[in-house]
């Protein structure tokens, strides 16, 4: 069976159930990190950024995992323990990134690099386009979408969303 | 002014130089956070807390301030505003807050060849992320007493250490399982070789905050090079062994001090006959014989492939067992 002819539609109970969560996740963490790599190669702080670059694969990583279903922020060691076991592309990634501790600029802008791609592709995933939040332009506008995946999962009948349980 | 008054009046001079040396980082100075702060700001004993305070941070850093305020009966929710393009935090906690935070820490500790190590039960998670920063805050104008006074310091420090070391040797027990299960585990041995770099700089003084600060942190605290690479270099569980023995005096195997237990918030689901187990993962699975105890003795028991299947799927979690440590430790 497939009742929706459209591709493009989304099933609303998984984007208010799971998109919703991931969205928020991806503006709090993912973008955080993407910021915090740039202004450490601004600083030429190499290792730093490769530091940041590791946050947000870890990031990224995380964010699928809420895309896919995963009802809370993970504890100690329970991140590391899927990032170091899974075959998944972006966790490969990670786990070759050179150590920050000697790392040189070649090794950021590498790190940068792949961010990017893992970034841009799990943009791609993300049922919803979210402004960087961490900004002057982009708050607002952040806290306004915020508003409306309530309404949608109050028309779903889902409860509201422990927004702090996320941070 | 009396010699306390004096060392009192310097300590406040050099943190206010302090400060202005951390807001420098973002372009900021004091008066321009405060005005921008208006009312939000105008109450309480303000302080600079996170990366930029620990002098750390750089120009992408947010300015995170806490603000102690007498009568206030509990933390509000923090505020958000930006001074430019610079995202400031603002949080208000009750002014007996932080003592009440000292207060309900256990007293006991062990020396050890890292200092001082807290007995009992390791930190919650947020907890150490607010003693750290009230650790390390600084005043956002002259006259301000630290939020911690030496003693309570003094009683903070073990905490940490503990906090360091149990995130240490439950990475070390978790990679040991994924090494005898079969998978590389390099990833995870490289980490354990950033825990124990933690577990050092906490060590010296230098406590723990954001993860991406721990090359910054490995600098200001100084460690030999010899240090740096030994931890860089741990593989195994017997290099985690060694270090600890020989920089902590610690004769501790990491599989004797860790617990495998069932995760939390797993949910028993029956759905007619069949029973499952809910986890955070929203899946419901039905994973059979579910190991339970020492990691030492699961492991000695089962599998270790089945044990890190059930890690992976949510249904049962790694954790330091605190009694078994203290037993470590006192050994």
């Amino acid at each position: 069976v497939n009742a929706s002819a459209n591709p493009n539609s989304h099933d609303a109970l998984w984007l208010a159930a799971r998109g919703a969560p991931a969205s928020l996740v991806f503006v709090n963490d993912v973008q955080s990190a993407v910021g915090d790599i740039d202004a450490a190669m601004k600083d030429e702080d190499w290792p730093t950024a490769v530091e940041a670059c590791d946050f947000a694969l870890r990031s990224v990583y995380f964010c699928r995992l809420v895309l896919d279903g995963l009802e809370r922020r993970c504890q100690d060691g329970e991140l590391d323990l899927l990032l170091a076991t899974d075959d998944d592309a972006v966790a490969n990634q990670l786990r070759h990134l050179p150590s920050s501790l000697r790392a040189g600029e070649a090794d950021a802008r590498r790190g940068r690099g792949l961010v990017n791609q893992a970034v841009t592709e799990l943009e791609d995933d993300l049922p919803i386009r979210m402004p960087v939040i961490r900004t002057s332009r982009g708050y607002f506008p952040s806290v306004r979408i915020g508003a409306d995946i309530e309404r949608l999962r109050a028309s779903c009948g889902l409860p509201p969303i422990d927004w702090m349980a996320w941070l | 002014l009396s010699r306390l008054e004096e060392f009192d009046l310097e300590r406040s001079l050099s943190a206010l130089s302090a400060l202005s040396a951390a807001l420098e980082k973002v372009d900021l100075t004091a008066d321009e956070v405060v005005a921008a702060g208006g009312s939000v700001l105008d109450v309480g004993m303000p302080f600079l807390v996170g990366s930029l305070a620990q002098g750390f941070g750089n120009r992408g850093s947010d300015v995170d301030i806490h603000l102690f305020v007498a009568d206030l009966e509990r933390a509000t929710p923090p505020f958000l505003i930006f001074i430019g393009d610079v995202p400031v935090d603002v949080e208000h906690f009750p002014a007996t807050l932080p003592g009440t935070l000292v207060d309900a820490l256990g007293e006991r500790t062990a020396d050890t060849g890292l200092g001082p190590l807290a007995l009992g039960t390791v930190l919650e998670r947020h907890a150490r992320k607010r003693l750290t920063r009230w650790l390390t805050a600084l005043p956002m104008r002259g006259g301000i007493q630290p939020i911690f006074s030496p003693t309570q310091r003094a009683r903070v420090y073990p905490h940490l250490l503990r906090f360091a070391l149990s995130r240490l040797l439950t990475l070390a027990a978790m990679a040991e399982v994924c090494d005898r299960a079969g998978y590389r585990s390099d990833y995870h041995w490289r980490l354990c070789g950033r825990a124990t770099l933690d577990v050092l700089c906490t060590a010296a003084g230098y406590p723990p905050i954001g993860d991406k600060w721990l090359p910054s942190r490995v600098r200001r605290a100084d460690l030999s090079m010899e240090l740096v690479t030994t931890a860089a270099e741990v593989r195994s569980l017997a290099d985690v062994r060694a270090i600890l023995l020989r920089y902590g005096g610690l004769a501790i195997d990491p599989l004797s001090v860790t617990l495998v237990q069932r995760a939390p918030g797993v949910r028993d689901v029956r759905l007619g006959r069949q029973t499952y187990l809910h986890t955070c993962f929203g899946r419901l699975e039905q994973p059979g014989d579910v190991p339970l105890g020492q990691c030492g003795d699961v492991l000695a028991r089962h599998d270790a492939r089945a044990v890190v299947d059930l890690l992976r799927t949510g249904v049962i979690r790694l954790m330091l067992d605190d009694e078994g440590l203290d037993r470590s430790v006192a050994a």
